[in-house]
């Protein structure tokens, strides 16, 4: 039991936000998402599978009960395809694009908080510098310094990632 | 390749709901849920509530203090293998504790905490000092400081708790911080006994701005003016203004980067928010908002 406690929680740490960006291209609800990854991970408690298919087990998991709930919710004409704010996406890009997505979801988090409200006002809400600088009554020099600043840690994190899974790529090819 | 894909920014901006998409706690909640804990506390409360105004009666507190008793010379050496302490430096020192939190410790300071299930089980530490907090949200695991007779709570915020021969300070960056005095039980150690909870009327509820003390002997903190503007500028290097004459503005900022500046209208006031370690860029905000020159010497 507590070998298979620490499986599951690794592949928890690995993949439970990855697997919620994942779910959250179907849904488009947040706490919908959370639901579906933790009631895949619970079917993997029950049902073990083979060690090395594990993670495409998780994410079709996550597909089909985000399949589920979309059509339970009268979703009915086939086939439920992933989207993103432009449109639907295959579901490969889905899965490709959840790793990365999770690790801006992480440091979007770790902004201070003020700055992380302007990064959103521009990102999520669209507004320009000048528009946000007049809600907050800030300079609109203060809001591109800090929007700048928030971007440049996303940037530092999103690079991480790219190092990584560009080593991890080239690595069997040296 | 390098530059973040806009679409996907964008798409993470859309959905961003601070707290979500926690692996933490919803690890915790996925474990209790299927009873992957290994042992203690499935399922369990962690601050049991007494029912309110019932009295402790003289048997059960005799009861107690035999169980005490016995258990002293174990309970004490258990706590003193359990406690990390970091050590003490020369300059400012920035570290990372288990559950992800930041402390930021001044020279001189000292912070220790519980090594064993530090995140998981509580998160407790003890200080004297000067220590800024960076606390990482966590709504399931209340962060507790003990700091001389001060005793402060938290979810996840930014703030620093200083003890001085006077007692103890509290300033608050962001977030919500509950500070009272400290259950006369842990001042010698049992800091993690969960039969004491401290409730919000035991103390006062700081929130952004505020600065309380709690002066030695005294039996609650209160809420009282801070000296400058920002006194955890030095480690949160985040300078807020309200309002504030220029004069005030430039005294902290000379203090804090070790420069003397100066310009000819120290009376105008000046609101903004202003956050890094460049002395240059800050001013230029300021000479740019008000439209005036700062001098540096």
């Amino acid at each position: 039991m507590d070998n298979r406690t620490d499986d599951i929680r690794t592949l928890f740490s690995r993949y439970y936000r990855p697997l919620c960006l994942y779910a959250l291209h179907y849904l488009k609800d947040a706490a919908a998402s959370e639901d579906v990854v933790q009631d895949s991970f619970a079917a993997l408690l029950e049902k073990p599978a083979d060690p090395a298919s594990q993670k495409a087990y998780l994410y079709a998991m996550v597909r089909n009960r985000c399949i589920d709930r979309l059509r339970s919710l009268g979703r009915k004409e086939a086939p439920v395809r992933p989207e993103d704010l432009e449109g639907e996406i295959s579901d490969e890009q889905a899965i490709e694009r959840s790793a990365l997505e999770a690790r801006l979801w992480e440091a979007v988090g770790k902004l201070p908080r003020g700055r992380r409200e302007l990064l959103l006002m521009s990102k999520r809400d669209g507004m320009t510098y000048e528009q946000i600088a007049r809600e907050k009554g800030l300079s609109v020099h203060t809001v591109r310094n800090q929007i700048s600043r928030a971007l440049q840690a996303l940037r530092a994190e999103a690079d991480r990632i790219l190092d990584f899974l560009l080593f991890f790529f080239t690595l069997p090819a040296v | 390749m390098k530059e973040i894909q806009d679409g996907q920014l964008a798409f993470v901006a859309r959905f961003f709901q601070a707290g979500r998409f926690d692996t933490a706690s919803a690890w915790r909640q996925f474990s209790r849920a299927h009873g992957l804990r290994r042992r203690g506390r499935i399922g369990g409360r962690r601050y049991p509530a007494r029912p309110a105004g019932r009295p402790v009666t003289w048997g059960y507190a005799l009861a107690l203090t035999g169980a005490f008793a016995a258990l002293a010379l174990g309970i004490f050496l258990f706590e003193r293998s359990a406690w990390t302490t970091v050590p003490q430096a020369a300059a400012a020192q920035t570290i990372i504790l288990p559950d992800r939190t930041e402390a930021t410790l001044a020279p001189g300071s000292t912070l220790r905490f519980r090594s064993r299930g530090f995140g998981r089980n509580g998160r407790t530490v003890r200080m004297d000092g000067k220590v800024y907090f960076a606390v990482e949200h966590d709504a399931d695991l209340p962060f507790e400081i003990t700091a001389a007779q001060g005793l402060v709570r938290v979810l996840g915020t930014r703030f620093q708790v200083e003890t001085t021969a006077d007692g103890t300070a509290v300033d608050v960056v962001d977030g919500r911080v509950l500070f009272a005095h400290a259950p006369d039980g842990r001042r010698q150690g049992r800091g993690h006994r969960k039969g004491l909870p401290v409730r919000e009327q035991d103390g006062i509820v700081l929130t952004r701005g505020m600065h309380a003390e709690l002066a030695a002997g005294a039996a609650r903190p209160v809420l009282c003016e801070p000296q400058t503007a920002n006194p955890a500028a030095w480690a949160s290097h985040l300078f807020r203004y309200e309002d504030t004459p220029l004069s005030a503005v430039l005294q902290e900022l000379s203090a804090q980067f070790g420069k003397d500046l100066s310009t000819d209208q120290p009376d105008r006031r000046l609101t903004g928010e202003f956050e890094g370690t460049d002395l240059r860029e800050i001013l230029g905000l300021i000479e740019e908002a008000l439209d005036l020159t700062i001098y540096i010497k």
